[in-house]
């Protein structure tokens, strides 16, 4: 991975979209179950993806704008995160304000919206839910969410 | 139901006014036609009599006249005869009408509907009777005279006859015109009274219309009112019954929220097992942990149904209220893996009648809040007896981190809570709620605050004497 060569093809495999590759993405997860959190790691670090965990709304803010700082200096077009997993039921900040705020500040953020809430009743209020954020009813397996990022 | 007495008064009055009315018109309308009718039918009485009177006079004269005629002698025998033929004819016909009158007069006493009215009649009749008397004093003097010679002294006699019974038929017909007058003055009379009795009936109707429409403003005022109050009334249960159904829904949406959030993740510790990403042991753990979170909340959100409904059923019995303080701090201490002392100062060791179970429930949410929310330091449990108030006071109270100052005027409530920086903090914010509701269903009090010197106090009493009456409260 350290080789040039390598990671010349990998930047030509992402440039073609029909590939599929495995490929590492940077995740931001906002969840405060603590078993759900250490589930959502372990499935995502071994699907070789780096994962940052967030407790709360608040707090996961605050992780995104910190990586945004940081991102920022090497290109201003690229997000900080590749996914932002956010579940909506959250201490602090629920994730629809949080999903808010970061459109606001990186409108081609790809967010993946989890949550406990009947879809419908998500979808049905206008407004509540930006329209570029995915949707991920709970309960799901593993599997799905991965194949979701993945996507 | 005061709307329903005021419509039945408005209608009451109205009928009775209505019947008031109809009376009264009905028996004005009686009176009138009554009165009319029998003044028309006096007043008919009086014009054949006048009639009859002037043909007597009428042929009085005509008597008078062929009788000089005779008298003077100088008429041929053919002509004296016709005179004495028509002398008689005139006495015929003048007796006749005279009949005639007394029967008038006789059909008039006996149709008179009031007593006056038929003197009136036997005057008229005794002045016919005294018209006759004197006919038949003039017929027989005539008579005479026709049958005899000339006698002065007679026709004297006869010529004074004469002017009587022209006087008294005069006087008759005076005096029936005198009669009619006055019955026609009684006519008017009558109208004028009945005009007086219209005006009456009028104002009567004014007055009854003025009062109804006051009584009926007064009553649509008393209507205006009661609707009004009903109105805010229903408005008001209307607002409560609406907070309750948000309540209700907000409680649902929550409840089942809470409920619904294990589930994930037991889903996610099968599916790491089978896959073998995490050992069989971690997986069991996890699942039971979650399982027994899931019965915990399932059985707090039930306890909350029952507190709401007033369902809460108090199992009592009499129990050494010092020792259950000491069984719940054991069990607590045997769990604890936090530098946090549980410290008993208990005093007043008696029995007290209360829900064993339930008031370790209430100790157990207690403590377990305290030593949740205090990462190393004293847990105090201190109690007493009041005797002034005639109770049992439980005093908990922590060197933590005090209760956040958004929490503390609402920490009785559903689902308030709020973990301070801490992962295991979290909970659903029952617990308290449910204290209150258990300590209230046996009829004590409980209150929360922050200690000066840091740290939060919980204190909650139970009555030496159990009252009759339990009402948890429902919020
Ligand atoms: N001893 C305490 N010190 C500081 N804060 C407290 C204490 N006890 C209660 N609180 C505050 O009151 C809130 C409500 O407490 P409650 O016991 O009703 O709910 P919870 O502990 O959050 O959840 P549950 O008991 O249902 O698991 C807590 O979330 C906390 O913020
Ligand atoms: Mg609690």
């Amino acid at each position: 991975m350290h080789c040039s060569s390598s990671l010349d093809r990998l930047n030509l495999m992402y440039e073609s979209a029909n590939e599929k590759l495995k490929m590492t993405l940077n995740i931001l997860v906002a969840e405060d179950n603590a078993f759900t959190i250490t589930q959502y790691t372990k499935i995502l670090e071994k699907n070789g993806h780096s994962v940052t965990v967030a407790r709360d709304g608040q707090e996961c803010l605050e992780k995104y704008t910190q990586e945004l700082a940081k991102t920022e200096f090497e290109s201003l077009d690229k997000n900080p995160f590749d996914v932002v997993l956010l579940d909506n039921n959250m201490p602090k900040k629920s994730g629809v304000e949080v999903a808010k705020e970061i459109l606001d500040k990186r409108p081609n953020q790809r967010i993946i919206f989890a949550s406990a809430y009947d879809i419908n009743s998500l979808l049905k209020a206008p407004g509540t839910v930006p329209e570029s954020v995915e949707i991920l009813e709970k309960p799901f397996s593993l599997n799905t969410m991965i194949g979701k990022i993945q996507a | 139901m005061f709307a329903g007495k005021t419509s039945f008064k408005i209608s009451g009055m109205v009928g009775i006014i209505i019947l008031l009315l109809g009376i009264t018109i009905l028996f004005g309308t009686y009176q009138m036609s009554k009165v009319s009718n029998e003044i028309i039918n006096i007043s008919q009485e009086y014009e054949p009599l006048q009639n009859t009177l002037g043909e007597i006079k009428y042929h009085q004269a005509n008597q008078v006249a062929n009788f000089e005629k005779i008298k003077t002698g100088q008429l041929s025998e053919t002509d004296s005869d016709i005179a004495k033929e028509e002398f008689w004819s005139s006495n015929t016909i003048i007796k006749s009408n005279i009949a005639q009158g007394k029967k008038l007069a006789e059909t008039g006493y006996n149709m008179a509907p009031t007593d006056a009215d038929g003197n009136d009649f036997k005057q008229i009749h005794k002045m016919f009777l005294d018209v006759e008397q004197t006919h038949n004093e003039f017929e027989y003097m005539a008579k005479d005279s026709l049958s005899s010679t000339q006698s002065d002294f007679l026709l004297k006699q006869i010529a004074l006859k004469e002017t009587q019974f022209k006087e008294k038929i005069d006087n008759t017909s005076n005096e029936i015109k005198k009669l009619n007058e006055q019955s026609i003055n009684a006519i008017e009379g009558h109208e004028r009274g009945w005009l007086i009795v219209q005006i009456g009936i009028m104002i009567v109707v004014g007055i009854i219309a003025i009062s109804l429409r006051h009584f009926m403003h007064e009553n649509n005022a008393e209507l205006k009112k009661e609707i009004e109050s009903k109105t805010i009334e229903l408005q008001e249960a209307n607002k409560k019954l609406r907070d309750l159904d948000k309540l209700k829904d907000d409680f649902i949406s929550i409840a089942s929220h809470e409920l619904k959030s294990p589930i994930q993740p037991i889903f996610g510790f099968a599916e790491l097992a089978q896959s073998g990403d995490i050992d069989q042991k971690e997986a069991w753990d996890g699942v039971t942990t979650l399982a027994k979170k899931l019965q915990n909340l399932a059985n707090d959100v039930l306890d909350v149904t029952r507190i709401e409904s007033n369902r809460l059923t108090l199992y009592q019995e009499k129990c050494r209220i010092n020792e259950l303080i000491l069984e719940t701090t054991r069990m607590l201490k045997t769990g604890l893996n936090k530098n946090v002392r549980i410290v008993e100062e208990l005093d007043g060791d008696i029995e007290i009648t209360l829900d064993r179970t339930r008031i370790e429930q209430v100790l157990r949410n207690i403590i377990n809040n305290s030593i949740k929310f205090t990462e190393n330091g004293t847990i105090r449990i201190k109690t007493e007896i009041s005797k002034s108030s005639n109770e049992f006071l439980i005093t908990v109270s922590d060197t933590g981190l005090g209760i956040p100052e958004e929490v503390l005027p609402n920490i009785f409530g559903k689902f308030v809570t709020k973990g301070h920086e801490s992962e295991n903090q979290g909970g659903n914010g029952l617990g308290l709620f449910l204290c209150k509701g258990i300590i209230s269903a046996h009829g004590g009090r409980i209150t929360a605050r922050n200690n000066k010197d840091g740290g939060a106090t919980f204190e909650f009493s139970i009555p030496l004497a159990q009252r009759k009456t339990i009402n948890p409260l429902t919020n």
